[in-house]
C-alpha cells in the first residue's frame, strides 16, 4: 500500500438511511494547502464535511479517511475535534442557555486536558486544571477582534438567536480559540452579506497566515467565497464522486460554464 | 350480591399528638402565651382534619406508603442542645461570605444559633430575626400574622401540623418606605441525626418598602447518607403591602432521607412586586403548594422553579396563580431536569376571579429528560371568570437533541461535559434571575455534581 498523504480520503463510500451518497471518493490534502469543493446541490459536500467530522448518521460502508497516518473512522466526532479537525457548520445549532464564553472554554479545557493526558499515559495529571481565566480572556478577546465582534458577543447565548453572519462569525471564533490543524468550512459563505462574507473571510486568512500548517478545505457552491479564499486546489464533487481536479482557474471556468460539461453523458 | 365498598385509606399514618406533649413544646421553645394558644389551636385543626387521601385530586398522583409519620412524630425533640460553639465555624463561614450582606441568619435543627442585622437597618425598625425572638419581642405583628393571613392552619393537613411546631425560622419585617439594597441571607441547616424540622418564614414589607431574602436549606454533612426517615414541614408566608417590591429565593438541599413538606404562599398588594424563585436539589420526597395572591391592582408575580431530581426521587409541585383583583400580571416559569428513576409531577393553575379584568397571565413548564425510566407529568389548568384577560400556558417534556451533542462534539467537547451544559443551559435562564451570585454558583455546581 502507497505511503499515506498528511490527510487523506481513501475510495469513501457512505450511506445515510441506507442511500448511497458518497461511491468512492478520494482526497489528499497536504499541511498548510487550501482546497476547495465545488459541486451542484445534492452532490454529497455536506455528507463528506460531516463525514469527516464523524457525525454519527453518516455511514461509512467502505474506503478509509487517514489524519497523519491513521485511520480516524473508529474515533468518535469528540476525539477527531480533539485530534486537530474542525467542521465550520453551513447551519450552526443553537445551544439555548450556554454562553460563547462558557461554551469556549468547556471546548478549550477538553482538549487542554486530552492533550495532558495523552502525554501522560492516558491519565488526565491532577495538576492539569486548564486554562486560567484571564488567559482565556484575553485569547479570546484576542480572536473577538479578528472577527470584529463586540465584548457583549462573549455572553451571549451561542448561536442562540443570532442572525446569519453573526453565526458564522461564531463558527470562525471557535475555529480560532481551538486552533485546528484541518479547518473544514461547509458553505460558510451561504447566507452572508458582502461584508459579512468579507470579514469572516478575512478570519480564515488571519488565522492561516498566523499558523501556515494548518490546512483549510472550503466547500461551496459559489465561486464568490473563493475571491477572498484563495485554494491552490479545487476539486469538483458531482454525484459522490471527484470528476475534476484543478488550479484556482477551474473556480472560474465553473463560475462561467456551470457543472453540466462535467456530468457524465446519460446512458442512452 | 354483596357490595363491597372500598374506604379509600389515608396516605399516611398519622402520629399519637397529645395535649400534654404540645403544651411541654411550648414551654420548650419559650413561647409567649399568645403562641402557646395558637399552637393549641393547631393542635384542634389538626386533629379535625384527615390525612391526606389518593382519592384527593392533590394527592392523587402521589404515593406515600412508605412514609412512616407514625414513627417521625415520635422523634420530635423539644429542645435542641448544642455544645457551647458547636457551629461557630459554620457561622463564621456564613459571615464571612455574608460580609457585603445587610443581615444574615444561621438556625442548625430548628435552634436558632446566630444572626446579624446592619445597625442602620435595625434603626429603621426592620426587624430580622429568628420566630422565637420575634414572637416575644414583636407580638403585635407577629400574633397578627403568623398563620391567620397567608397561610393557615386549616389549609391543610401538613399546614395544620406546621403550626404545631413551627420553630426556627426567618421573620423579616420591613417598614414604610424602607429600601434594603442588598440581599438579606438565612441559611437552614439540617444535621445527620435529627429527625424533624419545622421552619417558618414571615416576610412582611410594608408599603413602599423593597428588600431581597436569599434562603438556603440543606443537611449538614453528607446528603446522601442512609438514615432513618426524616420530615420537613415548612411554611412561607410573604405579605406585601402596596407598591412594594420583593426579591424572594429559596433553594432546598435537603438529605435523602427527608420528606419535605411546604406550604407557601404570598399575598401581594395593590402595585406591588414579588419575584419569587424556588430550587429543589434534595429530599427524598417533596410536596410543595405554593401560591400567589394577587389580591391589589396592578400587582406583579414573576415565579421561577429549578428542579433537579435523580435516583428515585420525586418532586411534586402545585402553583397556584390567582388573579383576584384587576389588572395583575403573573408570569411562572418552571424547569425541571430529570435523571435516572426519579419523578416529578408539577400541576400548575391560574385563576382568573370575577371582576379581574385586564387579567395577564402565563405559566410555562419545561421539562428535560435524561433518563427514560424518569417520568415528568405536567399538568398546566386555566380557570377564567372574567372576560377581558390574556392567559397562556406551555408545557413541554423533551429529551437531550442529538445535533447539539453533535454541534459541541465537533468541538471537541466531550460527552459528559456536552449534557452538563445542556442541562446548565437549560437552567440557565432561571438562574440567571438569582440576585447573589454565591447562590448562584452553588446551584450551577450542585447541577454539575448530579450529572456526574
Amino acid at each position: 500500500m502507497e505511503t499515506p498523504k498528511w490527510f487523506e480520503v481513501r475510495d469513501l463510500h457512505v450511506n445515510i438511511a441506507g442511500k448511497p451518497i458518497l461511491k468512492g471518493l478520494n482526497l489528499s490534502i497536504n499541511a498548510g494547502e487550501i482546497h476547495a469543493i465545488m459541486g451542484p446541490n445534492g452532490s454529497g459536500k455536506s455528507t463528506l464535511a460531516y463525514t469527516i467530522s464523524g457525525h454519527p448518521a453518516y455511514e461509512v460502508t467502505g474506503g478509509d479517511i487517514l489524519f497523519k497516518g491513521e485511520s480516524i473512522l473508529g474515533l468518535q466526532a469528540d476525539a477527531r475535534s480533539r485530534a486537530g479537525i474542525f467542521l465550520a457548520f453551513q447551519y450552526p445549532v443553537a445551544i439555548p442557555g450556554v454562553t460563547v464564553a462558557n461554551f469556549l472554554r468547556t471546548a478549550v479545557n477538553a482538549r487542554i486536558k486530552a492533550d495532558a493526558a495523552a502525554k501522560n499515559g492516558g491519565v488526565l495529571p491532577p495538576q492539569v486544571k486548564g486554562v486560567t481565566l484571564p488567559e482565556f480572556r484575553k485569547t479570546l478577546r484576542d480572536a473577538m477582534k479578528i472577527l470584529r465582534v463586540d465584548d457583549s458577543f462573549a455572553g451571549r447565548y451561542l448561536n442562540d438567536g443570532f442572525s446569519g453572519g453573526e453565526k458564522k462569525r461564531a463558527e470562525i471564533l471557535q475555529m480560532a480559540m481551538l486552533k485546528p490543524q484541518l479547518a473544514v468550512l461547509d458553505e460558510t459563505d451561504s447566507g452572508l452579506d458582502i461584508d459579512a462574507l468579507r470579514i469572516v473571510s478575512e478570519g480564515v486568512n488571519v488565522l492561516h497566515e498566523r499558523d501556515q500548517s494548518m490546512a483549510v478545505l472550503v466547500i461551496t457552491h459559489y465561486q464568490r467565497l473563493l475571491n477572498y479564499i484563495k485554494p491552490q486546489f479545487v476539486h469538483v464533487l458531482i454525484n459522490g464522486q471527484m470528476v475534476e481536479e484543478g488550479g484556482p482557474e477551474l473556480a472560474l471556468q465553473l463560475e462561467e460554464r456551470g457543472y453540466d460539461w462535467l456530468r457524465e453523458p446519460e446512458v442512452a | 350480591m354483596a357490595i363491597v365498598t372500598l374506604k379509600p385509606a389515608p396516605l399516611i399514618k398519622s402520629g399519637e399528638l397529645t395535649r400534654e406533649f404540645v403544651e411541654a413544646y411550648a414551654v420548650a421553645q419559650g413561647d409567649p402565651e399568645w403562641l402557646a394558644a395558637r399552637r393549641l389551636e393547631a393542635l384542634r385543626v389538626f386533629r379535625d382534619t384527615p390525612a391526606p387521601q389518593r382519592s384527593d385530586e392533590l394527592w392523587r398522583r402521589v404515593d406515600l406508603s412508605t412514609f412512616k409519620l407514625d414513627q417521625v412524630i415520635p422523634a420530635i425533640s423539644a429542645g435542641v442542645s448544642f455544645a457551647p460553639g458547636a457551629f461557630d465555624d459554620l457561622a463564621n463561614t456564613l459571615a464571612e461570605s455574608a460580609s457585603n450582606s445587610p443581615g444574615w441568619m444561621l438556625h442548625v435543627d430548628g435552634g436558632h444559633v446566630q444572626h446579624s442585622l446592619a445597625s442602620d437597618l435595625m434603626a429603621q425598625g426592620v426587624i430580622f430575626t429568628d420566630l422565637a425572638t420575634a414572637a416575644r419581642e414583636h407580638a403585635e405583628v407577629l400574633e397578627k400574622y403568623f398563620m391567620t393571613e397567608s397561610v393557615k392552619l386549616t389549609d391543610s393537613y401538613f399546614a395544620a401540623m406546621h403550626g404545631i411546631f413551627a420553630r426556627g425560622g426567618v421573620v423579616l419585617i420591613v417598614p414604610k418606605g424602607v429600601t434594603i439594597q442588598a440581599p438579606l441571607r438565612a441559611v437552614t441547616r439540617m444535621t445527620a441525626g435529627h429527625r424533624t424540622e419545622f421552619h417558618h418564614t414571615l416576610i412582611v414589607l410594608e408599603e413602599g418598602a423593597q428588600a431581597t431574602l436569599v434562603e438556603d436549606y440543606a443537611a449538614l454533612g453528607d446528603a446522601t447518607a442512609m438514615q432513618p426517615q426524616a420530615l420537613v414541614n415548612g411554611a412561607v408566608e410573604i405579605i406585601l403591602g402596596k407598591d412594594s417590591k420583593l426579591d424572594y429565593v429559596s433553594i432546598q438541599d435537603w438529605a435523602r432521607n427527608v420528606y419535605n413538606f411546604t406550604t407557601e404562599r404570598a399575598h401581594l398588594g395593590e402595585g406591588s412586586t414579588l419575584h419569587w424563585v424556588v430550587g429543589g436539589m434534595g429530599s427524598k420526597f417533596t410536596k410543595t403548594l405554593l401560591e400567589a395572591d394577587m389580591l391589589g391592582a396592578r400587582s406583579t408575580a414573576l415565579l421561577s422553579g429549578v428542579f433537579f431530581s435523580d435516583g428515585k426521587q420525586q418532586m411534586h409541585i402545585d402553583t397556584q396563580q390567582n388573579h383576584i383583583a384587576p389588572g395583575c400580571k403573573s408570569d411562572l416559569l418552571y424547569k425541571n431536569a430529570l435523571r435516572d428513576d426519579s419523578r416529578t409531577v408539577w400541576r400548575g393553575n391560574i385563576r382568573v376571579f370575577p371582576g379581574a379584568q385586564k387579567t395577564d397571565g402565563y405559566q410555562a413548564n419545561r421539562n428535560l429528560q435524561l433518563s427514560h425510566r424518569s417520568r415528568a407529568d405536567s399538568i398546566p389548568g386555566l380557570e377564567i371568570e372574567a372576560d377581558d384577560v390574556r392567559c397562556t400556558h406551555g408545557s413541554t417534556v423533551g429529551q437531550i437533541e442529538q445535533e447539539p451533542m453533535f454541534y459541541m462534539a465537533t468541538r471537541g467537547v466531550p460527552e459528559v461535559d456536552a449534557r452538563r451544559l445542556v442541562v446548565e443551559g437549560f437552567f440557565a435562564p432561571v438562574i440567571d434571575r438569582i440576585p447573589l451570585e454565591e447562590t448562584r454558583d452553588r446551584l450551577v455546581e450542585e447541577i454539575s455534581r448530579k450529572i456526574g
